[in-house]
């Protein structure tokens, strides 16, 4: 990569910048021609016409010149959890923060195609950002409250939204300290920092502070990389209990994980999108060879 | 052989960065504890009974009856000392006593005016008056003994006349009288010379023990003696030994050496009736003073005399904190606004960095440079004379830099995943810097500005020109306070330190006045890394 480029991204998420470094080194270390992969991609799997919430037709992100992901097509399912799989580096978080274009904190960046949500397109100039993002929350990697309580953590979200009133905050924390899961846990000391709270717990404070603005899709980029196996199996289970209500799109380096949880899993290398199918259609019978060997161990 | 030499390395590393934090501990113990021992002495130190009195007619903090006691027996042991004075000043002061003997012979022909006289009767006695007048007169004039005796001889023969008895003619025959005793004591040769050593005397004096009652004063600084002790023993100093030039044993050269006034060789009142004045003066002065131990904290509010000759550092201390937090009311939100702008809005271009290369080169420009700046800026187009707004402005362009660097760190320190959290709830841009980066960048924001208060607090060049005096009005808020000048603690000691000889009799100020300083701003440091505490806490979550 050019230096020039590379101080471009200087700002990026360290996690994205060794997505893009590592992007060749498994392109090579695989063995796999990933070209000719996506090129025979039986792409109606990837359409969902009826109960599509997010429509991406050859959506393309680009970091500077390089891309990060390309010509991405495929449609999530309203109420339905999604995951992303696939190697470092292979653009999966990059097409996740496009959804909500939380990327554009990143500076010199662009896109090509069309990424809707709602049947709204994302990319187009008039979107408005803060509709967009109250509509599509998002859970981070690392558990990233704000050095604020437990109940201003939460309540920032509806504060946003306009709430001011006493008791209406009041309402919202409680509903959605519930619906995440932490009400029992945090009912007693709500004014306490949130940066006490164990990381499971503070995951799962980052999910009800997204709840708070009350989205329709939740975006959560490996929520629980950073977490211990009972804190995961809280999310997880959490996540079963929000499927439904909210539509959830998951990226996951877990390939149990995302067995465990998701209707449909969608595979990412270097970038394009490998095979995107039913869970357990895509995991006891991959169509590709690459997502065969992602999936078996052979790489990855 | 590499391997083998990594541990002397650790040790001779571990060994130098201990010795540079222990050097520095050092010097900052060798130099502020003295330092602020000797500015301790304005606060503690033996007060005179002068000092009671000036705290009894300045401040009006007095206990009425000791204070007049103590000051009717301080004043015995003075009466004593000055009647010494006073005898032989009287022979000495021939003017006075030429004045005298005019006063007499005017008051004389009132008198016989107001009297049944014949006219032959009344030219007689007047004629004989004057005549007396006159001789003593020259013999007052006189500097040759001989001739003094002839006319004071003369004056004897005209003493028996009558007509003289109960009249002020009297008067002037004991004048004659006290002359005559006098000029046996005294060498008339060496009038001028004792003439001059007695004003220096009577200064000293006046420096101990004030105006003599009765006696007026207009400057506020002439009002009381030696209100302290250790000034007192400075006094004394000077009013026991003289400087003389005297020749040195090659015969060539003058050289400078210090006498006791008294000393029977060399001394100019040597065998003087005053000689014993200052035997007398150096066992007596703790009665005539009486010098207590005196915790003065009122020095920290007291207003000071012209020159900070008595009182306290009140309106400098109060005019430096104003002065430092209006600069920081200026320098603050802007060295945060233009942080921020610089961190979360600026691109990185060229126009950029060059901002950026300024700012790092304004944070080390001398403060004379702001000072002169401040001068031809603020107060010749904005203030239009020196006053604390334009004071306040000059320091908040010194710590700009300073702040805006601090705070461009600290908020490039905020994770990026805090901005994130926001962004990805749907807040805008100033909203997540408002509510999420800015309160996560406080504690890094407030140790610039920690720093920068006590830069402020402390500069003198700054404000030397743009709004502090060493005299002015004691600071008020009421008004247009930020037109006037005010004093500050800074300047205040460069003033005394550039100052006269006056000024060398108050080093107990100038030193005060750097303890206030110290003080003041190891307060406003404390205050500052309390709230940065309280806020990192309530980050870290405790």
């Amino acid at each position: 990569m050019p230096i020039k480029e590379t101080a471009k991204i200087q700002n990026m998420d360290v996690n994205l910048k060794m997505d893009l470094i590592c992007t060749e080194a498994v392109g090579r270390m695989s063995g796999i021609n990933i070209a000719d992969a996506a090129k025979n991609i039986p792409s109606d799997n990837h359409i969902i016409p009826e109960k599509a919430i997010i429509r991406s037709r050859d959506f393309t992100f680009y970091y500077g010149q390089k891309t990060g992901v390309e010509k991405i097509t495929m449609d999530i399912e309203m109420g339905s959890v999604t995951a992303i799989i696939g190697p470092s580096g292979c653009g999966k978080s990059t097409f996740l923060r496009s959804i909500n274009r939380i990327n554009d904190l990143i500076p010199h960046t662009h896109t090509e195609g069309l990424l809707e949500v709602g049947g709204q397109n994302v990319y187009a100039k008039t979107t408005n950002l803060v509709n967009l993002r109250q509509q599509v929350g998002m859970v981070f990697q690392r558990p990233n409250p704000f050095a604020k309580s437990i109940y201003d953590n939460v309540a920032y979200g509806a504060r946003l939204l306009g709430v001011r009133k006493k008791a209406d905050l009041d309402e919202i924390v409680e509903k959605c300290l519930c619906d995440a899961a932490l009400w029992d846990e945090v009912k007693d000391n709500l004014h306490q920092s949130a940066l006490a709270l164990s990381g499971g717990q503070q995951q799962r404070l980052c999910i009800a502070r997204t709840l708070a603005t009350r989205p329709k899709i939740i975006l959560m980029d490996e929520p629980c990389s950073a977490l211990d196996p009972l804190a995961t199996a809280r999310i997880e289970n959490l996540i079963a209990k929000l499927k439904g209500t909210y539509t959830i799109v998951i990226v996951t380096h877990n390939m149990q994980q995302a067995a465990r949880v998701s209707d449909r899993t969608a595979f990412f290398c270097l970038g394009r999108l490998i095979e995107y199918d039913m869970t357990d259609k895509l995991f006891t019978n991959p169509q590709q060879k690459a997502t065969e060997d992602y999936i078996t161990g052979r790489f990855g | 052989m590499r391997t083998g030499m990594r541990p002397v390395f650790d040790c001779v590393f571990t060994l130098l960065s201990a010795a540079s934090v222990a050097f520095l501990i050092a010097a900052l113990g060798i130099f502020l504890i003295p330092l602020c021992g000797k500015g301790m002495k304005a606060v503690v130190f033996r007060g005179t009974v002068e000092f009671r009195k000036m705290q009894s007619d300045r401040f009006n903090r007095r206990n009425e009856a000791t204070l007049q006691n103590e000051i009717l027996q301080t004043q015995q042991v003075r009466d004593e000392i000055y009647a010494l004075v006073d005898h032989f000043s009287r022979g000495l002061d021939t003017q006075t006593l030429a004045d005298q003997a005019k006063d007499l012979y005017r008051k004389y022909g009132d008198e016989l005016r107001s009297r049944d006289l014949s006219r032959q009767q009344f030219a007689d006695l007047r004629a004989a008056a004057k005549d007396i007048r006159d001789h003593l007169l020259a013999a007052f004039d006189s500097t040759d003994k001989a001739v003094v005796e002839e006319h004071l001889d003369a004056i004897e023969g005209l003493r028996h006349q009558p007509g003289f008895e109960k009249t002020p003619v009297e008067t002037m025959f004991r004048l004659a009288d006290d002359f005559r005793e006098m000029i046996q004591k005294v060498d008339l040769s060496r009038r001028e010379e004792y003439a001059e050593e007695l004003a220096a005397v009577n200064k000293e004096l006046f420096a101990l023990f004030g105006p003599r009652p009765g006696q007026q004063r207009v400057l506020a600084m002439e009002s009381y003696g030696a209100t302290r002790w250790d000034v007192a023993q400075k006094h004394l100093r000077y009013l026991i030994w003289q400087e003389k030039w005297v020749p040195s044993p090659d015969g060539q050269t003058l050289q400078k050496v210090l006498i006791r006034r008294d000393d029977p060789e060399k001394g100019s009142f040597a065998k003087t009736e005053l000689a014993p004045l200052f035997g007398l003066i150096e066992k007596n002065l703790a009665a005539a003073l009486n010098p207590r131990l005196t915790f003065y904290w009122q020095y920290f509010i007291d207003d000071s005399t012209p020159g900070h000759y008595f009182g306290g550092v009140g309106p400098e201390l109060l005019g430096t904190l104003m002065l430092t937090l209006l600069a920081m009311c200026f320098a603050v939100p802007l060295g945060i606004i233009s942080a921020a702008y610089l961190v979360e809005y600026a691109g990185d271009n060229l126009a950029v960095r060059m901002i950026r290369i300024c700012i790092n080169t304004l944070a080390g420009v001398p403060s004379i440079v702001y000072g002169l700046f401040g001068l031809a800026f603020f107060v010749h187009y904005i203030t239009k004379q020196p006053c604390i707004l334009s004071a306040s402005l000059t320091l908040a362009l010194l710590v700009l830099p300073v702040i805006i660097r601090a705070a461009e760190e600290a908020i490039r320190a905020v994770p990026q995943s805090y901005r994130e959290a926001a962004v990805g709830l749907g807040a805008g841009k100033f909203r997540t810097f408002a509510t999420v980066t800015l309160p996560a960048a406080g504690p890094g924001i407030l140790t610039g500005i920690i720093l920068s208060v006590s830069r402020a607090a402390g500069e003198t060049a700054p404000i030397l020109f743009a709004g502090a005096v060493a005299l002015g009005p004691v600071p008020n808020f009421t008004g247009k306070w930020w037109f006037q000048p005010t004093r500050a603690l800074s300047y205040g000691c460069y003033d005394i330190t550039v100052g006269d000889k006056l000024a060398a009799m108050v080093p107990h100020n100038q030193f005060g006045m750097v303890m206030t300083l110290i003080i003041l701003v190891v307060c406003l440091n404390i205050t500052a890394i309390l709230i940065r505490m309280r806020l990192s806490k309530k980050l870290r979550g405790g």
